[in-house]
């Protein structure tokens, strides 16, 4: 059984965690027409076949279920969006004035604005070298062209004006720096009296093209079509104060409800929309350097910035709804959807009707982690990736299918066609990252399995053992803290639990405060800050802020997340290094190949007899010589103890892996004055350290500091040092036997 | 593998010593030179460059480039059922490309 996508049918859900009971959407798109068959199937386990993994799954008995999937589409980019009742616009004239900041031009022009109300239309847009393109126009009518002979500065606040007269038709005025531009299009306007809309970041549909890239600020509505300076000078006193002042039609103040997708209209409540989610919380025409954050001074920060390639929902529509028996047993499951066209499969993950009825085991599902990496396109279209792989890429079909559609959008890693950070990511869009098939040059020599591919390793193992243990998602843990975890006596991690919310860290905390054990199987866990938006719960926010890795750059000033004011980037950064919760953290990375630990002295210690049987190896004995993820049980991304960051003094290094190859570089965070001493074996903090203590709420901590552990740990072979220390670890930490920490 | 000796034929002796230890074991660990050669090979941007694609798990891939950002990755007619042949045909082919644009040893 293989299950493999091939993407001529293509998907979503509405959700990646679910209860028994519920109803998963299926929003799919075909290459073709087709009626297509919907079955559910329950991972068990990958299992080493002719040089690959195959799947072996259940199948889940549901009445025979067919569902009709279409060829969708996705309108990519964000855009502003306001409805203007009719009469909104004085016959009389008005004038549409705003500050604008392009950042990037696409070849194909960009959409600026556009105001459509009943037949009559006018359009601003940006040709490919920045000049401004006005349209005007009724009707069925060819539209009135003018464009412009200047281009609005990319990278600079220009003011614009536009404004129209009935009688003297459309003038536009543009004011950067100190240079003035004004054209007109003499001609009677028609009447924008009737119901209609105002888009801003885009054309409004009618001309198809890319939308805007870039800021804008303060965009109102004013009575008349006069001198453009008076315009200029009310948008300056709207951008200053947040007041819109007399005789203003409508003004949108984007400083206010920055948490939302709401933009406000402090003058004539017409409250518009942001579809899409542009980036809010970033640097306005005021900015000064004086303020950091948009919560201490808001009017620094009454900028939206706009990308042609945001996307926050992809607007399918829900092909049919599975429906998932009541009594589904947790676990990871498959919905595969399949037809002429083609197949896809999509993951998700069912939790317990009544959580811990069926084990006192559970599996913390990394979503957001998968979240953050979803659709990750570095590989495509950046120049780092087999530079840090050490060889060639190996693409997935998924990767291929993914380059052939721009409009699924990017992820956490990659940069915006106008070079900014990608700051959002949403799940409303298919996700070809998150399929059982996918590998990565992230996850080293030998399988590739990597991330939500990697962590298929450890239920692998959890079935080989049969071990019951149920599933809590990122998801649930940040909305319902660590009551959803309560039930369990241990918790496993995922390979790579990375980013974490507030709340999801402060219910990893809470757990192992209440006298949980927890097992982290992973490495580059608890390291980035990120933030759920409370209107779009399935998107998350990352800054990639003052430092770490970072495959992209916070602007200087935009460290605090929009979604929830706090300060982002790294949990170390924020007073919380991940050596406080589970004793080690991030310090390194090579993706090429693994290697093994050797057995620490510590190891002998009696609080640790358990891990091993009773008759630990002597020290520098090899633990985890092989294994599924570069050859080796340590590697990847690596973590190491450090008291001063937060490991506690009783915890026992049973381990470590030290003798890394130069292909590994150490952490940014770790690096004041760069040295050529920061790779491989060079650098004495670059080593993966095994990693346990006792807690004094009675729980305990189990850490391996490596990605590549579930590669060993998934590894069948029979004599597999790395799967006996595990088991060893869940048996002890399954029993209710309170640990107690050494007292000196 | 008996053309290789052909392709290596034009490289000046340096960069040929390198190339051999290269092709001896395209996925071992380097010595500093070569990673140094590799590391120039590898910095190249996206847009043309060649990657594989996967046409059998683990077993066969097939040579292809990759068309930049926003556009689709091109197959070509080249295929391999060894991660490691793959990598010499594509250091020897980065190579003659290096060799045509004039540039130096690293
Ligand atoms: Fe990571």
């Amino acid at each position: 059984m293989s299950l493999a996508p091939d993407f001529g049918i293509t998907g979503y859900t509405d959700r990646w965690t679910a209860r028994p009971g519920e109803r998963v959407a299926l929003h799919l798109s075909a290459d073709a027409a087709c009626r297509a068959d919907v079955r559910l199937h329950r991972f068990r386990r990958l299992e080493p076949r002719d040089g690959a993994l195959e799947l072996v799954a259940d199948p889940v008995a549901l009445p025979p279920f067919a569902v009709d999937v279409a060829p969708q589409t996705i309108a990519l980019g964000s855009r502003f969006e306001a409805a203007l009742p009719a009469g909104t616009l004085p016959a009389g004239g008005f004038t549409l004035a705003m500050l604008v900041r392009p950042t990037a031009l696409d070849p194909r022009g960009n959409g600026l604005c556009a105001l459509d109300c009943g037949a009559a239309r006018l359009a601003l847009s940006l040709a490919a070298d920045g000049r401004l393109v006005l349209a005007l126009g009724a009707g069925a009518e060819t539209p009135l062209r003018l464009v412009l002979s200047h281009a609005l500065p990319v990278g600079h606040w220009s003011r614009l004006a536009l404004a129209v007269d009935p009688a003297g038709g459309v003038a536009l005025a543009t004011l950067a720096g100190r240079r003035t531009h004004a054209a007109a299009l003499e001609t009677a306007a028609p009447s924008f009296a009737a119901a209609g809309r105002l888009t801003l970041a885009a054309d409004g549909g009618a001309d198809g093209l890319p939308t805007f890239n870039g800021r804008i600020e303060a965009p109102m509505l004013l009575v008349g079509a006069g001198d453009p300076a008076a315009a200029f000078a009310r948008l300056d006193a709207f951008a200053a104060s947040g007041e819109a002042g007399p005789g203003a039609i409508a003004a949108w103040d984007f400083a206010r409800h920055i948490d939302t997708a709401r933009a406000a209209d402090v003058a004539g409540g017409h409250d518009g929309r942001l579809v899409n989610l542009p980036m809010r919380a970033v640097k306005g025409v005021r900015w000064s350097g004086r303020e950091q954050s948009w919560v201490h001074a808001p009017r620094d920060y009454a900028a939206v910035h706009f990308h042609q390639d945001d996307l926050a929902d992809a607007g399918w529509p829900a092909a049919g709804h599975l429906a998932l028996p009541d009594d589904l047993e947790s676990g990871l499951y498959l919905i595969e959807v399949a037809g002429p066209a083609g197949r896809d499969t999509l993951p998700v993950f069912v939790e317990a009707k009544r959580r811990g009825e069926r084990a006192a085991l559970a599996f913390l599902a990394p979503t957001f982690t998968y979240l953050a990496y979803a659709n990750d396109r570095c590989l495509l279209h950046g120049a780092n990736p087999e530079v840090l792989a050490g060889r060639l890429l190996a693409l997935t079909a998924g990767d291929v299918a993914l380059a052939a559609h721009p409009e699924y959008g990017l992820s956490l890693y990659d940069t915006h066609a106008d070079g900014s950070g990608v700051a959002y990511a949403s799940r409303r869009r298919p996700c070809l990252t998150l399929r059982h098939t996918q590998r990565a040059w992230q996850g080293a020599l030998g399988s590739g399995l990597w991330n939500f591919s990697a962590d298929l390793l450890i239920l692998t193992w959890l079935d080989r053992e049969g071990l019951a243990c149920e599933i809590v998602s990122d998801d649930t843990i940040d909305a319902e803290g660590a009551a959803a975890l309560a039930p369990y006596r241990c918790v496993l991690t995922g390979s790579h639990p990375e980013y974490h919310t507030a709340a999801s860290l402060d219910a990893v905390d809470g757990f192992l405060d209440g006298g949980g054990r927890l097992i982290y199987l992973g490495g580059n866990g608890f390291y980035w800050r990120v933030a759920v938006h409370a209107g779009h719960p399935e998107t998350i926010e990352l800054r990639r802020a003052e430092d770490g890795n970072r495959s992209w750059a916070s602007e200087p000033g935009e460290y605090y997340h929009a979604f929830d004011g706090a300060y982002g980037g790294l949990w170390r950064r924020n007073g919380r290094p991940p050596q406080a919760t589970v004793g080690v953290g991030y310090t390194g990375q090579g993706f090429l190949r693994c290697h093994p630990y050797r057995v620490a002295a510590a190891a002998a210690d009696p609080r640790a007899a358990f891990l091993f049987g009773g008759a630990p190896p002597a020290a520098d004995t090899p633990l985890g010589d092989f294994g599924l993820s570069g050859g080796g049980a340590a590697g990847i991304e690596i973590d190491r103890a450090d008291g001063a960051l937060g490991t506690p003094e009783h915890a026992l290094t049973l381990a470590s892996a030290g003798a890394m190859d130069d292909s590994y570089l150490l952490a940014n965070e770790e690096v004041l004055v760069n040295r050529p001493t920061v790779v491989g074996r060079l650098s004495p903090l670059l080593r993966a350290d095994l990693v346990f203590f006792e807690t004094a709420a009675g729980g305990a901590v189990l850490s391996t500091g490596s990605v590549a552990w579930a590669g060993s740990l998934g590894d069948p072979r029979p004599d597999n040092d790395v799967a006996r220390l595990t088991r060893n670890a869940v048996d002890r930490f399954l029993d209710p036997a309170p640990f107690v920490p050494p007292q000196d | 593998m008996a053309a290789m000796a052909d392709d290596l034929s034009g490289l000046d002796p340096a960069t040929r010593a390198l190339a051999e230890g290269f092709l001896a074991d395209p996925l071992g660990e380097h010595s500093p030179n070569l990673q140094r050669l590799l590391y120039t090979l590898r910095s190249a941007p996206a847009e043309g460059k060649h990657v594989l694609v996967e046409e059998v798990p683990g077993r066969r891939w097939r040579l292809a480039r990759l068309g930049g950002r926003g556009r689709p990755v091109v197959l070509l007619d080249e295929r391999f059922d060894d991660l490691a042949a793959a990598e010499r045909r594509v250091f020897l082919l980065r190579l003659a490309a290096r060799g045509a644009a004039g540039e130096g040893a690293a």
